[in-house]
């Protein structure tokens, strides 16, 4: 009955149903999308590491070893970055692998001859772990390793949004089971024969069912997902032990894939026993206020001893037997580490597991004593009290200020804190946050580190003299490559005539090699200068810049990555703006304020006011901070030079500065954004409560989210191409993507000027 | 100061919530009375120009009040029956907010705000946020913001909801000394809301207006018609089928049953005797509705 009651819902199949999309958004995001603002493409990467490990098949890791060694030396420098990367990787898993049994054995000598030193014999501990260590590493010494595609066990273990979206499916059900109480119908519930204990228990059920159920759908979906894009199926009946990342795991006979398996049950297990802790607090409080700040405080101190405790600490127990640990357990899945517990020597896995379930009995066993004992009327404790009058004198405070601010104010206002909009604008800060993140890991290639310091030293105006700055430049690096290579024809030749040793004929070659890099630098520079002396011949006036800076802020190496961030802001826009109406209908004031002189159209032109505002604000901070990132990772400079310089904008008809273009694209973003927001207000005022923002979700989002899935088919329909502005070709000759631009505001007036009309009529309630 | 309703038609689907409905309102307290879906509600609203009328036309001094828009709505001052609240404001922002609203501006709908929340004794509370109030207090609150702005009409609609019997009455007073040069309409089911501060009550039943008269002439209509029997069991079962029963009382083993008797002598052939007792505008209310 209660599961009916909880999931026999729309609200709740739709909740699922977005967890279930938002997802794979996030898998996208962060095994594509993030590695690709980095540069680092991961598909291509994973490619060739099929490639390579199908050339390998069959091969012992001590034999992929040296063919590799023999493959790098031959031809390792004419390969992309990506089949570089891939084929380190495999190198040191073939590394690994090829010391595994070697390091096993280690520890096993190592235990033979600590025995019998007399220091480790006083010290209970150190015998006790050194035993333990040798005894369990034994179970696993003669474990059949392979090469294998490990990518998908660190991709797993490294994306922490799944669990962060399992975690919030169970607040969402543990906030749904506190209903009677903010509905104040506990007293009803408590007075029922099944309405205590037994209840608490049904729910507790319900909850770790529910979690395993809901939290192994989403797992289940990222595994597919990996083997989707990255494949490497078989890769899972490896052994465990031949992934490097989970080495310190003793279990013989389990395969990658049971791993994976075992990870997601031991997860969703996590992440429930982490916010039934929660439950707990709400359950020995009745005071809602008091419980958030009691978890709250118990989870500050959970963290502190959790982050800044070590492993080699006295206090480690504190560190390892803590609710954070239950968050993420792949940390302490993998790692092989035993731990002092009054001088015996325990696992950490079996520690932390045991933990796990006397955590679950223990929480939950409160929470049916709570629910059969705490009558729902009674003293509020000191710390309810303490939290009620922080409550109370926050809101005496906020509630006062709506009376200092006009219109447009109070309707910002209403956005950001009654309905919670401050939430969003924190959502978007942290978005942002990304941008200001100093681990970046930028890898330039040879030609790009060549490239980036000509530009840095001969950017700007074309000399008129072909023989100064970057034209000198262009020959003498021209004649630098050629002599390169006439030294190398030269000593081939000496060397046919047995006059050189071939030892000095490589030396040559390796001239020529070091040369390569060179020559493509200058090939690109010289297409670079053929193209702006032809902008030049035309009259414009353009520079000599680095554009590589701008590919990047222009994301034009991947509009994929700029489609998202246009995503992203869309759906915090919609959420938004929707609320705005939404609102008024919640406090039944609407049929209040259209009986007074200024509560029609005033009221609505100020909502859309405060949300072009906020909108607005949210694109200018996303602009900001992508603009920062880029400067201070790749540079740009020029911005005052001709937005000819750029070879992508060559067309453009206008005569204007790079920076003046760029403000003309921001500014049309901003303003299909504002046109967006507006228009999710005005259908908001049209739609039932009920349907307004899955409605408005559909028509703004979704196709986006469809676009950038790979279903070209609704790139027309999509909202992140024109409001990304750069797809748009403005000013451009025979371009027409300002049309799109220019429809979407339009039908934006059309809504607007429509909902005006109608919200201000005469007797007309929309 | 007059507001005309003409042959006023509003009609939902197939029902018709009010049908050409006509009456005349000049200042004064008016009392509009009826059982659910009578129509209430629906007035008001055409009143405050929320919904749109079917048929016939609503004036104030000889205007539509659809023509004069906003200038119409300067005048009403319109209590709710929903309590739709920011609870996020506190009292006095609420106001300030709803004076604006009006037309007021800010520095005056402050000196108003304060003002108003005293006149409804709301001082002490005036910064705290109006989601922690009483029923009664946000009443209060409702009332008074209906208040801003000097209205000439005043329409509430329930005002006395969920009130015990001392704010109930401390309303009642309140409204009683508004009258003077409004029109106040108060849509009600609780008789004694109006019993003894309207000018005029207003029965309407089934979107109809069945009667509209002071209380007192009203009342004359139901002379000699409402009796008090002294009876048994079964003398009760009787009468609570063939009239309306006003009231019920138990008295040394006897039932003393309040009806409403339209003709006297139908009582007196059933073997029943009873003595005629003063009629009240709830006995008017089961005569009307029941």
């Amino acid at each position: 009955m209660e599961c009916r009651r909880v999931f026999c819902r729309k609200k709740m199949v739709m909740f699922i149903g977005l967890l279930i999309l938002a997802n794979a958004f996030l898998f996208l995001k962060e095994t594509v999308m993030d590695d690709k603002k980095l540069g680092i493409d991961r598909l291509a990467q994973n490619r060739y590491e099929q490639e390579f490990l199908k050339q390998y098949k069959g091969m012992t890791p001590e034999q992929v070893n040296v063919e590799m060694e023999k493959e790098a030396a031959l031809e390792g420098n004419t390969w992309m970055p990506e089949k570089l990367m891939a084929f380190y990787e495999l190198k040191d898993q073939a590394v690994y692998l090829a010391g595994y049994r070697d390091s096993v054995e280690q520890i096993q000598k190592r235990q033979q001859s600590m025995s019998s030193l007399c220091v480790f014999n006083r010290s209970r501990f150190s015998m006790s772990n050194v035993i333990k260590t040798a005894k369990d590493y034994g179970k696993v010494k003669d474990t059949v390793l392979s090469m294998g595609a490990d990518g998908i066990v660190d991709r797993i273990a490294g994306q922490v949004s799944c669990q962060i979206l399992v975690c919030v499916f169970l607040l969402f059900l543990v906030f749904d089971f506190q209903q009677e109480v903010v509905n104040g119908f506990s007293y009803v519930v408590y007075a029922t024969p099944e309405g205590r204990g037994k209840l608490s228990f049904r729910r507790i059920v319900l909850l770790v069912l529910s979690g395993l159920l809901v939290g192994s759908m989403l797992y289940a979906e990222r595994i597919f997902l990996n083997l989707f894009f990255f494949g490497g199926a078989d890769s899972l009946s490896r052994t465990v032990q031949s992934v490097a990342s989970l080495s310190g795991i003793c279990i013989p006979g389990m395969t990658v894939g049971g791993y994976l398996v075992f990870y997601s049950i031991v997860h969703c297990l996590g992440a429930v026993a982490s916010v039934m802790a929660i439950w707990f607090f709400f359950a020995l409080f009745r005071n809602h206020t008091a419980a958030m700040l009691a978890s709250g405080i118990v989870y500050a101190v959970e963290y502190s001893l959790w982050r800044f405790i070590t492993p080699q600490s006295r206090l480690v127990l504190l560190h390892d037997l803590n609710l954070w640990n239950m968050l993420e357990p792949f940390r302490w899945m993998a790692e092989y580490r035993n731990v002092n517990v009054f001088g015996r020597a325990v696992g950490l896995f079996s520690m932390e597991s045991m933990f796990l379930v006397m955590l679950l009995i223990s929480v939950g066993t409160g929470i049916c004593i709570c629910g059969q004992k705490k009558r729902p009327v009674g003293r509020s404790g000191r710390l309810a009290a303490i939290a009620d009058n922080m409550k109370k004198k926050a809101g005496t405070f906020l509630c006062g200020v709506p009376q200092y601010l006009n219109s447009t104010g109070v309707e910002l206002y209403k956005l950001l804190i009654p309905q919670k909009g401050f939430l969003v604008l924190i959502l978007a800060g942290y978005l942002c946050s990304g941008f200001f993140s100093t681990d970046r890991m930028i890898q330039y290639s040879s030609v790009e580190s060549i490239l980036n310091e000509v530009y840095d030293t001969y950017g700007g105006t074309l000399p008129e003299d072909q023989d100064t700055g970057i034209y000198e430049y262009v020959k003498q690096s021209s004649e630098t490559v050629q002599d390169a290579r006439n030294y190398y024809m030269d000593y081939k030749k000496k060397y046919k005539e047995g006059i050189c040793s071939q030892e000095e004929l490589e030396e040559a070659g390796y001239r020529v090699d070091a040369c390569a890099d060179l020559e493509e630098a200058v090939r690109i520079l010289k297409k670079h200068i053929s193209y702006l002396e032809g902008q030049k011949r035309m009259g414009k006036n353009v520079e000599l810049i680095n554009p590589s800076g701008y590919y990047h802020l222009l994301d034009k190496d991947d509009q994929d990555i700029l489609n998202v961030r246009m995503l992203e802001l869309l759906f915090m826009i919609t959420v938004l703006s929707t609320g705005v109406m939404l609102y008024e209908k919640k406090c039944k004031t609407l049929n209040l304020f259209r009986s007074t002189e200024k509560g029609r159209g005033r009221i609505f032109a100020s909502k859309c006011v405060a949300v072009s505002v906020v909108s607005g604000g949210m694109c200018l901070l996303e602009a900001a901070s992508h603009f920062y990132y880029v400067s201070q990772v790749y540079g740009i400079t020029g911005l005052g030079a001709a937005v000819q310089s750029l070879e992508e904008y060559g067309n453009v008809q206008v005569d204007v500065s790079i920076g003046f273009y760029l403000a003309v694209l921001l500014f049309v973003r901003l303003l299909l954004f504002v046109c967006v927001s507006v228009s999710v207000v005005c259908l908001s005022v049209f739609l039932p409560q009920k349907n307004a923002l899955p409605v408005s979700l559909l028509l703004v989002c979704i196709p986006g989210a469809l676009y950038i899935t790979g279903i070209e088919l609704f790139r027309t329909v999509s909202l992140t191409v024109p409001c990304g502005a750069v797809g748009l070709h403005l000013f451009e000759a025979e371009s027409y993507g300002w049309i799109k631009a220019v429809l979407v505001m339009s039908a934006a007036s059309v809504l607007l000027g429509i909902t005006g009309y109608r919200i201000s009529k005469n007797g007309k309630k929309p | 100061m007059k507001l005309e309703l003409q042959n006023v038609t509003k009609q939902y689907g197939k029902k018709k919530a009010l049908d050409n409905l006509s009456l005349v309102l000049e200042p004064g307290i008016y009392g509009l009375l009826g059982p659910n879906g009578a129509g209430k509600s629906t007035l008001m609203n055409l009143l405050t120009d929320n919904i749109k009328r079917d048929g016939g036309a609503i004036l104030y001094d000889g205007k539509d009040i659809l023509d004069m828009g906003k200038d119409f709505r300067r005048l009403v001052g319109y209590m709710p029956q929903q309590q739709g609240f920011y609870e996020d404001f506190s009292a006095r922002a609420f106001l300030v907010y709803m004076g604006g609203l009006k037309g007021i501006s800010r520095k005056n709908a402050k000196k108003e705000a304060d003002i108003l929340l005293s006149k409804v004794n709301l001082t002490e509370h005036r910064k705290e946020p109006v989601g922690s109030f009483s029923g009664g207090m946000r009443q209060r609150v409702l009332l008074a913001q209906a208040l801003l702005g000097d209205p000439r009409v005043l329409i509430l609609d329930e005002p006395t909801t969920g009130l015990d019997p001392r704010e109930r009455i401390r309303i009642r007073n309140f409204i009683s000394d508004l009258a003077e040069e409004r029109i106040i309409l108060i849509a009600t089911h609780v008789v004694s809301d109006v019993e003894f501060i309207s000018k005029e009550i207003l029965m309407l039943k089934d979107g109809k207006l069945l009667a509209k008269d002071n209380p007192v002439k009203l009342l004359e209509t139901l002379e000699e018609k409402v009796v008090e029997v002294e009876t048994d069991e079964n003398g009760k079962n009787y009468l609570s089928q063939h009239y309306r029963i006003s009231g019920l009382s138990h008295d040394n083993g006897q039932i003393v049953v309040r009806c409403v008797v339209p003709d006297r002598k139908e009582l007196f052939q059933s073997g029943l005797k009873g003595r005629t007792v003063k009629p009240n505008l709830e006995d008017l209310y089961l005569y009307y509705f029941e």
